[in-house]
């Protein structure tokens, strides 16, 4: 190679690192910088022209008059002038002062660092409690009693404060026995955050093992009511046992088994639903010897299955002579070939365990060609081929609309189901339109909609402004 | 002596034009005023706090009904949200209005008792407001703000790491009844002026004085969009962002990092954002160059007492 074509070769290298260089300074292609009490806004024409069209719509300048606005000096409806327009990128300029819009709260600005809501307990669907000495545990009554041993002067306060009392720091007070205090509250199955709070001071319990981050940069206690318990006989000679499964991404577990009389025990909480599982003894994984159903998945491999929770019956009248029809659903991804039903004298059925919530679903026939909603079901969503059933387990929450005139269809929409156009179809009755729904802990915004119209709740006092100048009604489930 | 320099004021006021309504000066008498006697067997009140979305929550109960509020030393009293107070009777011979006497829009009520652990007021006017944009935003049930006029008459001390405020009974000099205060090492006293229950300060930006509000709601620094030039030179610009309000109204906000703000103590590398600031400003009556709270709260212990004017920040 000849010198001058070296030199060339290092030229193209060394402009080729500094145009990457300056590219890689600008962020996503559109740059702000105030210079003096000017905002100057810096687009790449690197970027589509679609994002570039974009941007300048929310400074007013229609693309189409750019070279106008340059030219003319012109000023937009929101003061944002054309400085420059080249090859490599489109310049403007607005003044400080004429950013947009007087607010008249503060808070209202803070919307812009995103600092969304966290949910307050991770979604477990797995998990077991580790305590170095006792300190929650339940009582025969169902309840569930927590104890804090204390030492030294008496407290001035001491609360109990979790997830289950929306974390109040004055609704729990707890009650002094000879080493410490406790209190007895009512606990759902699942995972529960908590903390004490001593003299105004919160504390972790001191004997919890569990600890969990709740997103907000606190760590609390973690308590499990636990809902079951996993149990494998014999293996007397075995070191060590754990267990695996759907419920824990096939992770097995830390703490492992429980040596018990006649065999190997875990107490845990399990959400309900239906789980595949195994156990792995030494290393070893083997499918549970006590369980039956044992199905193969995916690779061939066998695996045994539980289920936990109220068992759904779906049930299709009819259709005596068609080949079995299968039950797809937001449950089980839509998958058209998995759940197929048995033959009934009367029709079809397939029993299925669900976790509490809603779901939508449709029987599917003739082997996928057809899919239909379920007859004798009176709660859709949707239109047309997008209609399906809607399936509410363990409804928490019963909706009313009395009679109208002129009303042939109510609906209901809001957070619990995405807002969606249709809503959840109510079903008529002699006194008015009525559904079941399963609503989340916390707030639920929705609305009836009654033929087309969107109207709030009649029975609910407690109601808010949203975006379109009309208002949504909420109720908080605790 | 202070029903009597009360009593001159309300004379005063009336001899007022006709437009001036209740006003007297740029001050709000209604601010002036309403300064609620706080009861309760203590000198010194240890409240629980949950810090969420950088903001600080205390539980209270409003007759009767428990909940949570914010903290919030930007608000001038007790606001309550409207949800969930909607019913409330209006009062009628108070009317909110601005520093200027021009009449808002908003509704005015009294609640007979609000709590708060063994501290008590009777009979507490409140503001109700729609506060379910703060509420959405923090996904937790939020029944108002608890505002600055409700510890005029006492010290506070916010303690964001230990997730506590305390509250000490002060008497007129100022002195805790408790125990008096112990200087800290690590301490920065910060005196602060007191313009219609805003708390300000001054604080410096690139050598330019600036009229800060010390608003314990402010979950990032906030600067007004009609600074000096100088004070902009230290501000890198990350975002611009339209919010969109009621009425199809919008809001354009800058998202910043600016490399230090002097307070009394100086903050480097903390976020900022930048909008016109107007319309907040006139609500206190005095032209306001900046808001911050969270990114002081986080450094120390902040005692604020309204008697001797002066903060105090003890470093963590």
């Amino acid at each position: 190679m000849s010198i001058k074509a070296f030199y060339k070769g290092l030229m193209v290298l060394f402009f080729g690192l500094l145009a990457l260089a300056l590219k890689g300074q600008k962020q996503g292609g559109i740059d702000y910088q105030i210079v003096g009490v000017d905002l100057y806004c810096y687009v790449d024409r690197d970027l589509s022209q679609t994002t570039i069209d974009s941007l300048l719509g929310t400074c007013d300048i229609k693309p189409e008059a750019l070279a106008l606005y340059h030219e003319k000096q012109i000023s937009s409806a929101s003061h944002w002038q054309v400085v420059e327009v080249n090859e490599q990128q489109i310049i403007l300029r607005k003044p400080l002062k004429g950013l947009e819009g007087k607010p008249k709260e503060q808070k209202t600005l803070m919307e812009v660092l995103g600092l969304g809501p966290k949910s307050f307990v991770d979604d477990y669907r797995f998990g077991y409690n580790v305590f170095s000495k006792p300190a929650v545990w339940e009582l025969d009554n169902s309840k569930t009693r927590f104890f804090l041993k204390v030492e030294g002067a008496k407290p001035e306060s001491i609360y109990l404060s979790g997830t289950f009392n929306q974390w109040s720091t004055s609704a729990c007070p707890m009650t002094a026995c000879d080493s410490g205090y406790y209190a007895d509250i009512n606990l759902g199955e699942g995972a529960h955050y908590y903390k004490y709070i001593v003299n105004g001071h919160w504390l972790m319990d001191p004997r919890n093992r569990l600890k969990a981050n709740d997103w907000e940069g606190n760590e609390n206690s973690v308590y499990f009511k636990e809902n079951y318990s996993f149990f494998l006989p014999g293996y007397k000679k075995a070191q060590k046992v754990h267990l695996a499964g759907s419920f824990s991404n096939w992770e097995p577990d830390n703490q492992g088994f429980i040596k018990v009389k006649g065999g190997w025990e875990r107490p845990c909480y399990l959400e309900e639903g239906t789980h595949a599982y195994k156990f792995i003894v030494d290393g070893e994984w083997i499918t549970d010897p006590t369980n039956p159903v044992i199905r193969k998945d995916e690779e061939g491999n066998e695996n045994s299955f539980m289920a936990i929770g109220d068992t759904f019956y779906f049930y299709l009248p009819g259709y005596k002579n068609a080949a079995a029809p299968v039950v797809a659903g937001s449950f089980n991804d839509w998958n058209p070939i998995e759940l197929k039903m048995t033959k009934t004298d009367s029709g079809w059925i397939l029993p299925y365990v669900l976790a509490p919530g809603n779901y939508e679903y449709k029987f599917v026939l003739e082997y996928g060609h057809k899919w239909i909603i379920d007859p004798n079901n009176p709660h859709t969503n949707g239109e047309g081929n997008t209609k399906n059933s809607v399936l509410s387990l363990n409804p928490n929450k019963h909706f009313f609309y009395p009679h109208k005139k002129g009303l042939e269809r109510v609906c209901l929409s809001g957070d619990f189901n995405a807002w969606p156009e249709n809503g959840y179809t109510l079903e008529k009755q002699a006194d008015g339109w009525h559904i079941d729904v399963h609503l989340p802990q916390g707030k639920t915004r929705y609305k009836f909609i009654l033929n087309e119209d969107w109207v709030r709740d009649p029975n609910n006092p407690l109601f808010e402004p949203n975006e379109y100048d009309d208002y949504n009604s909420v109720i908080w489930m605790k | 002596m202070k029903r009597f320099i009360l009593l001159f004021l309300i004379l005063f006021s009336s001899f007022a034009s006709a437009d001036d309504g209740l006003y007297f000066g740029r001050y709000n008498k209604r601010l002036m005023m309403q300064r609620p006697v706080p009861h309760g067997e203590f000198n010194r009140l240890v409240l629980p706090m949950k810090n969420i979305g950088n903001l600080i929550i205390v539980e209270a109960v409003v007759d009767g009904i428990r909940g949570n509020f914010i903290f919030d030393t930007g608000a001038p009293y007790l606001v309550l949200n409207q949800t969930y107070f909607r019913d409330y009777e209006e009062v009628p011979d108070m009317m909110a209005t601005d520093v200027n006497g021009n009449q808002l829009n908003q509704k005015v009520t009294r609640v007979n008792k609000l709590k708060m652990l063994g501290m008590y007021y009777d009979n507490v006017e409140a503001d109700v407001s729609d506060l379910s944009v703060i509420e959405n935003r923090l996904g937790v049930q939020i029944l108002g703000l608890l505002g600055v006029n409700l510890f005029m008459r006492m010290e506070i001390e916010i303690d964001f790491k230990g997730e506590q405020i305390i509250i000490y009974r002060v008497d007129r000099s100022g002195r805790r009844l408790d125990q008096p205060y112990e200087p800290k090492i690590n301490e920065y006293r910060i005196p602060f002026e007191l313009s219609n229950n805003a708390i300000l300060v001054k604080a410096k930006i690139n050598d330019q004085a600036l009229t800060f509000c010390i608003d314990s709601g402010a979950e990032a620094i906030l600067l007004n969009n009609d600074l000096p030039a100088p004070a902009y030179q230290d501000i890198r610009i990350i975002r611009r962002s339209t919010l969109l309000g009621a009425g199809n109204s919008r809001s354009e906000v800058l998202l910043g990092a600016i490399r230090c703000i002097d307070i009394g103590m100086s903050l480097s590398n903390r976020q900022v954002l930048i909008a016109d600031l107007e319309a907040i400003g006139q609500a206190y009556g005095k032209h306001i160059e900046g808001f911050i709270g969270y990114d002081l709260l986080k450094e120390g212990s902040l005692c604020i007492n309204f008697k001797t004017q002066e903060l105090i920040l003890n470093v963590y």
